[in-house]
């Protein structure tokens, strides 16, 4: 365990470059941003601005062009297998039942059949599949998919969550009950978040701090704290004049990079 | 949620439709069952009428070319009394399977080494292709030298067949796999062993089983090939003993064995296979 003076994650003036077909393009550039640990921190700006390379940044998928990128104080050379990273695409074995894919992490890492059985069925009754858990990925919703998916991340504990776009697909009653179920593991095992989204509401109510990005090419444009006390009570909240007045500023700094891309 | 309360609607609609629908594949599937019993037992009949002794009137065709069923059903109980029948189906058989299995296990695991390495791969590649072009026939000569007439020339003949099928499929099953299905079982701290045992070669499932289907009746095909050129047992021994001794009779009940044979290879592989990716959804 390390010191709760050093923060989780450091981008140090992060380039990072794709060669994309003949062209370089630039995914983001400029990035200095310290994560916390135990932070719970949302990432938003439009799409194509580089949120998910942060993240792959982080996993140690990719590596930067230029600048360093710091786990606990350590830079990150191989893959950072301290994460849990639940990606945009839907990435089950469609071989395995849902419940078999959530015990997957837990298999590799040789944890005994009874205590894996019993982790799966608890995690998965956190996500509302208990009645699902044996039926294989192409019979599940896609709502059902990425909730398997974050089962799957969930039931090993990682020290860090990387989520990208999570709740993405997900109609708004089921949303919020993932979202509040997410705070409150969270909450419980004070794990360092990293959650990338497109819903500026999402964001403000989930965040400590939420990190504005720009596009072309992706970078910082404002990191907003949050000061809402926690627990939140995420209906609540939205009525909220703070929430509403963080929404209408960051709403103000977001749009314009919005309309620029179109 | 209305995701959900769609749900039950449909379900209460659904059982009369698909009922219904299930009644009318049943039904179609007799008619065509009953259409194929006619078909073979006319052309069972036809043969039988129109083959006879040689200018006899009545007589379209010599039955020394084509004999007629009931000459083929007597030499199979021939062969039956004289207790050689089912010793050869046995032999072709068992030697049959035994090189399948020595010729997928091979090129399971070369497939899978070149697949995971692809600098290995480049290697090797034109090499695997140079001997793959090789007439597999061509080596007989080769095996019996080298195995004598026995059984081993059999089963190298049959390997060298069921080899580069298994593994041209495996190699290609395991270059195909998702590299982001890897990397994420690599972050969940998988080591070497449990990423390939877990995603690559439950994905490369479906190219290795068409690689089994396609191989096998090849292997038949090169058993009883080897039979034929030198054997004394073993269905094509038999086969190529009717023929020399022109036994028609002979002939057609070996060629009639070894269908049913490949019949039931086949069939056993498509069980396998229907096992093996029973998490495919339902084409229909």
């Amino acid at each position: 365990m390390a010191s709760a003076g050093v923060p989780q994650l450091e981008y140090k003036s992060i380039r990072h470059q794709f060669v994309d077909g003949e062209r370089d393009f630039v995914a983001v550039d400029g990035i200095e941003l310290t994560v916390r640990q135990g932070e719970f921190l949302c990432i938003i700006g439009p799409s194509g601005c580089g949120k998910s390379t942060l993240l792959n940044l982080a996993a140690g998928l990719i590596h930067p062009t230029e600048g360093t990128v710091l786990y606990r104080g350590e830079e990150v050379r191989g893959l950072n297998t301290d994460v849990g990273y639940v990606t945009q695409r839907d990435t089950l074995l469609p071989w395995r039942t849902a419940a078999r894919n959530v015990s997957l992490p837990l298999e590799v890492q040789g944890v005994p059949e009874a205590e894996r059985k019993e982790r799966v069925e608890k995690v998965l009754e956190l996500v509302g599949l208990h009645k699902r858990g044996n039926r294989y990925p192409s019979q599940l919703s896609g709502g059902m998919l990425k909730r398997t998916a974050l089962a799957q991340i969930l039931v090993y504990e990682p020290t860090t969550l990387l989520m990208d776009e999570p709740f993405g697909a997900l109609d708004a009653q089921l949303r919020m009950s993932l979202q509040r179920e997410l705070l409150e593991i969270w909450g419980r095992k004070s794990q360092t978040v990293l959650f990338v989204t497109h819903d500026l509401e999402e964001a403000i109510l989930m965040g400590d701090r939420v990190v504005v990005f720009g596009a072309n090419p992706g970078r910082i444009i404002h990191v907003e704290d949050v000061s809402l006390e926690r627990p939140r009570d995420l209906v609540a909240l939205r009525a909220d004049p703070r929430f509403t007045s963080t929404w209408e500023r960051l709403w103000s700094l977001l749009a314009p990079q919005i309309t620029e891309k179109e | 949620m209305n995701t959900v309360t769609a749900k039950p609607g449909s379900a209460t609609v659904a059982p009369s439709v698909s009922a219904l629908a299930r009644q009318a594949r049943r039904r179609r599937r007799a008619a065509i069952l009953l259409m194929q019993l006619a078909l073979a037992i006319g052309a069972l009949v036809f043969w039988e009428w129109a083959a006879g002794p040689r200018n006899t009137p009545g007589i379209l065709i010599d039955e020394f070319y084509i004999s007629r069923p009931t000459l083929v059903w007597d030499a199979l109980r021939r062969w039956t009394t004289e207790g050689v029948l089912w010793i050869s189906i046995y032999y072709t058989f068992e030697t049959t399977v035994l090189g399948f299995i020595i010729g997928t296990a091979m090129g399971l695991v070369v497939g899978f080494i070149l697949g995971v390495n692809p600098f290995l791969a480049s290697i090797f590649q034109p090499f695997i292709n140079a001997l793959y072009s090789i007439p597999r026939l061509a080596l007989v000569p080769l095996f019996m030298l080298w195995f004598g007439i026995g059984i081993g020339s059999k089963l190298a003949l049959v390997v060298s067949v069921v080899f580069f099928l298994v593994f041209f499929a495996t190699f290609t099953g395991v270059k195909d796999v998702d590299q982001e299905l890897l990397n994420k079982l690599r972050l969940m701290r998988a080591n070497w062993w449990s990423v390939h045992m877990k995603v690559t070669l439950p994905a490369a499932t479906t190219f290795i089983i068409s690689g089994l289907s396609i191989s096998l009746p090849y292997a038949l095909v090169a058993q009883v090939t080897a039979e034929m050129l030198s054997s004394n047992r073993g269905m094509g021994y038999l086969l190529i003993r009717s023929s020399s001794q022109f036994y028609t009779p002979g002939v057609f009940a070996a060629i009639t064995v070894l269908m049913v044979m490949g019949v039931a290879l086949t069939w056993s592989i498509q069980l396998l296979e229907s096992w093996l990716l029973r998490w495919k959804p339902k084409a229909h």
